[in-house]
């Protein structure tokens, strides 16, 4: 036996969820995904990326000497033990 | 297409078919969108979890029991990725603020309702979702699905006399909220509608 209370919950869900519809895209949004998943990861990876990141590193020869050069403890070697010299 | 079973077209789906689960999405979808919708209480989160549940029927569809039926599977997997999502959002908002603005129903990805309907519906939606997360999935599962206590806890993997005293107290808290006496609460019966 039910109660007044339960059918009323029972209709009203019912009521409610009726006019609660997904949206009409994502039919064609999960065949998509289904069919091609890397075209996901990359989408994925591109939301995720941010300016900054797409920048080209800093990896070439010179880049990485510039970096090691300034490394702090690197020109205070070379300015200590440099000899000094005349320029003129 | 339409007259195939969905043992069918899962069968159709593990040969590559992509239109047998375009066609399983057209049946199945508004009673995973809904549950998923009821659960966690966000427009987004549900169209993201539907498609979570359908991607992942064509990952397992090889290895799928056709012989076993559908729905289960897809309220298993429903209501997995709700907990999920339930619990992620709970430990990274966590904010009673974010929970009083979903319940005021301001928010942008709050469920559409008209103005007239709000007052007679959405009253009883919001307090399922003011329910602790493990009753509102049995409300959720036993009045919007009518699937029966057995059912239940079939799909939760759990006693039934857990499912019962879930909805039990689920019941009362709803029977509070919308101002229902609580005489009649002895009176339930868990049978299937």
């Amino acid at each position: 036996m039910k109660d007044a209370a339960d059918i009323y919950i029972r209709q009203a869900l019912k009521n409610w969820a009726a006019s609660q519809h997904p949206s009409p895209n994502l039919r064609a949004r999960l065949l998509l995904r289904a069919a091609y998943p890397a075209a996901q990861q990359v989408n994925i990876a591109g939301n995720k990326r941010r300016p900054f990141q797409i920048q080209k590193p800093l990896n070439g020869t010179a880049d990485q000497f510039i970096r090691f050069y300034s490394l702090s403890w690197v020109w205070a070697i070379h300015f200590t033990y440099t000899p000094l010299t005349r320029v003129t | 297409m339409t007259t195939l079973t969905d043992r069918n077209l899962i069968l159709r789906l593990r040969q590559g078919d992509f239109e047998a689960l375009g066609e399983l999405y057209d049946r199945h979808r508004h009673m995973v969108y809904r549950t998923a919708l009821m659960i966690t209480g966000d427009i987004q989160a549900a169209d993201d979890l539907l498609q979570d549940v359908f991607l992942r029927l064509h990952r397992f569809a090889a290895s799928f029991d056709v012989q076993r039926p559908l729905e289960p599977w897809l309220y298993r997997m429903t209501t997995n990725l709700a907990y999920d999502w339930v619990k992620s959002r709970n430990s990274l908002l966590g904010s009673l603020e974010d929970l009083a603005d979903w319940l005021r129903g301001s928010g942008k990805n709050s469920p559409h309702e008209s103005l007239e309907e709000r007052d007679e519906w959405a009253q009883v939606q919001m307090a399922v979702s003011s329910l602790p997360l493990n009753q509102r999935v049995v409300v959720v599962l036993y009045y919007l699905n009518d699937l029966s206590v057995q059912d239940i806890a079939d799909i939760l993997e759990v006693p039934v006399g857990t499912v019962k005293s879930r909805l039990h107290y689920g019941r009362q808290a709803l029977k509070k909220k919308l101002g229902f006496g609580s005489q009649a609460l002895s009176d339930l019966q868990y049978e299937r509608p």
